[in-house]
């Protein structure tokens, strides 16, 4: 029998049935059962031969297709006077396959939707809101039933990240009135008053508090600076240990 | 496009929100009853729609969110990545159908109809948001019963469950004997 079609083209042993159904226009009152066995199985036949995965459901209908073509040619039964009359099995078949159909046919539909509604575009829900609409209506208890110690934890950490990157460090640190700007040479003498004070100090102990990253960058070429005129020396113990800065013998130079 | 000032306060919480609002959450923001406000949203629904806008209003199930116009979309595209994901295959969208129109439904029952085990086709569904457990059936093994989630109506562009189109009826229609 020549095979058409493949059977990896179906979704399953209703769909396959369909497709012969239509192709030979057979009226679903009356399936010719052989003929349509036949069929069947010549295509699954010929997906056995190239070892196709996924059969089962294929080779039960086959089966219970078989079943149905010995059953129609076996000779009826007379009636006995209490029994009803047997459905024709393949009533049961029809029923299955109407109702595959359906759903084939609403899954198209269903794929016009999609395509359709894939050029629609939604905006996902802003986190930060979720706080505002949790308050709605309900009691404290309800409202912090499920949340843990490490939400309560992880939004404190947000709420602090937020409110560094909101911060701007320049300008926040108003408590000690400070210039804005150094010079190198500033620097430079305030390093040497240091030095004088105290023989030694630590790299981190030159720093103020508040200082801002421009302060820290222009006291760090001060010290350089004084290391190359030898006023101060600078060492380290271990790596990444602290810097230690001592006095170093070089020329003072005069203020 | 002249709204009042309530539509406007409508329009401003659906901008910031982002995701659906409910009805009763829109009317208590606008003091006003829930019919007035449904009224309001119908309009303001139209008129984008009337004037061409960018943005459309739409509900699902009685709650309203914003959403982009169809026909940008080949611009947006170009700005955004948009994560949609690929279209489903004609297994998914099969067991889909059946889920959608049976719900809740239980697997075996689906597998029953489409005559092909339905387990792999159920699992990638759940991953995807577009079905969820909603119950057990009172049976032996207790199942699980599927039935579609919101997402599943923001995919299809449905407002609703009933909104969904009506199953086609073969015309053969019975053919048992009588």
């Amino acid at each position: 029998m020549e095979v058409e079609v493949k059977l990896e083209q179906f979704q399953g042993p209703f769909s396959l049935l369909y497709h012969l159904i239509e192709k030979n226009k057979i009226d679903l009152a009356d399936i010719p059962i052989a003929q349509i066995t036949d069929q069947y199985l010549a295509v699954v036949q010929e997906a056995q031969s190239r070892n196709l995965d996924g059969m089962s459901e294929f080779l039960v209908m086959a089966a219970t297709l078989l079943e149905m073509k010995s059953r129609l040619l076996l000779p009826k039964r007379a009636k006995e006077a209490d029994e009803t009359e047997e459905e024709d099995p393949r009533e049961a078949l029809v029923r299955k396959l109407l109702e595959y159909k359906k759903f084939q046919q609403a899954a198209q539909a269903l794929r016009h939707r999609e395509a359709e509604a894939a050029l629609v575009c939604f905006k996902d829900e802003d986190p930060a809101l979720l706080q505002i609409r949790q308050q709605e209506d309900r009691g404290m208890e309800q409202w912090l039933s499920g949340v843990t110690l490490e939400d309560l934890y992880h939004a404190f950490e947000e709420v602090c990240a937020r409110q560094e990157r909101k911060r701007d460090h320049r300008r926040s640190t108003f408590h000690r009135i400070q210039r804005d700007t150094f010079t190198v040479e500033e620097k430079m003498d305030y390093l040497r008053d240091l030095l004088t004070l105290s023989k030694q100090m630590t790299f981190g102990e030159i720093f103020s508090h508040h200082a801002t990253k421009e302060e820290v960058v222009i006291t760090f070429l001060a010290l350089l600076e004084l290391m190359k005129t030898k006023e101060a020396t600078v060492g380290q113990t271990s790596p990444f240990g602290e810097i230690v800065i001592r006095k170093g013998g070089g020329t003072n130079e005069a203020k | 496009m002249k709204l009042n000032e309530l539509e406007a306060v409508l329009e401003a919480i659906l901008f910031l929100s982002g995701d659906a609002v409910s009805l009763s959450v829109l009317a208590d923001a606008i003091h006003m009853d829930r019919a007035t406000t449904k009224a309001m949203l119908h309009q303001m629904q139209q008129q984008y729609e009337q004037e061409g806008r960018g943005l459309r209003l739409v509900e699902v199930e009685g709650a309203y969110q914003l959403c982009t116009a169809a026909k940008c979309y080949e611009y947006l595209k170009t700005i955004y990545h948009t994560v949609r994901g690929q279209a489903l295959t004609e297994s998914l969208l099969e067991t889909l159908a059946i889920i959608a129109y049976r719900q809740p439904i239980t697997r075996a029952q689906v597998e029953e109809i489409r005559g092909v085990s339905a387990e792999h086709a159920i699992r990638k569904l759940q991953d995807r948001g577009l079905i969820e457990e909603v119950g057990k059936l009172d049976a032996v093994g207790r199942p699980i019963l599927y039935g579609t989630t919101q997402d599943f109506l923001r995919y299809f562009g449905l407002s609703s469950k009933e909104a969904l189109p009506p199953l086609e009826e073969e015309p053969f229609g019975d053919t048992s004997p009588e």
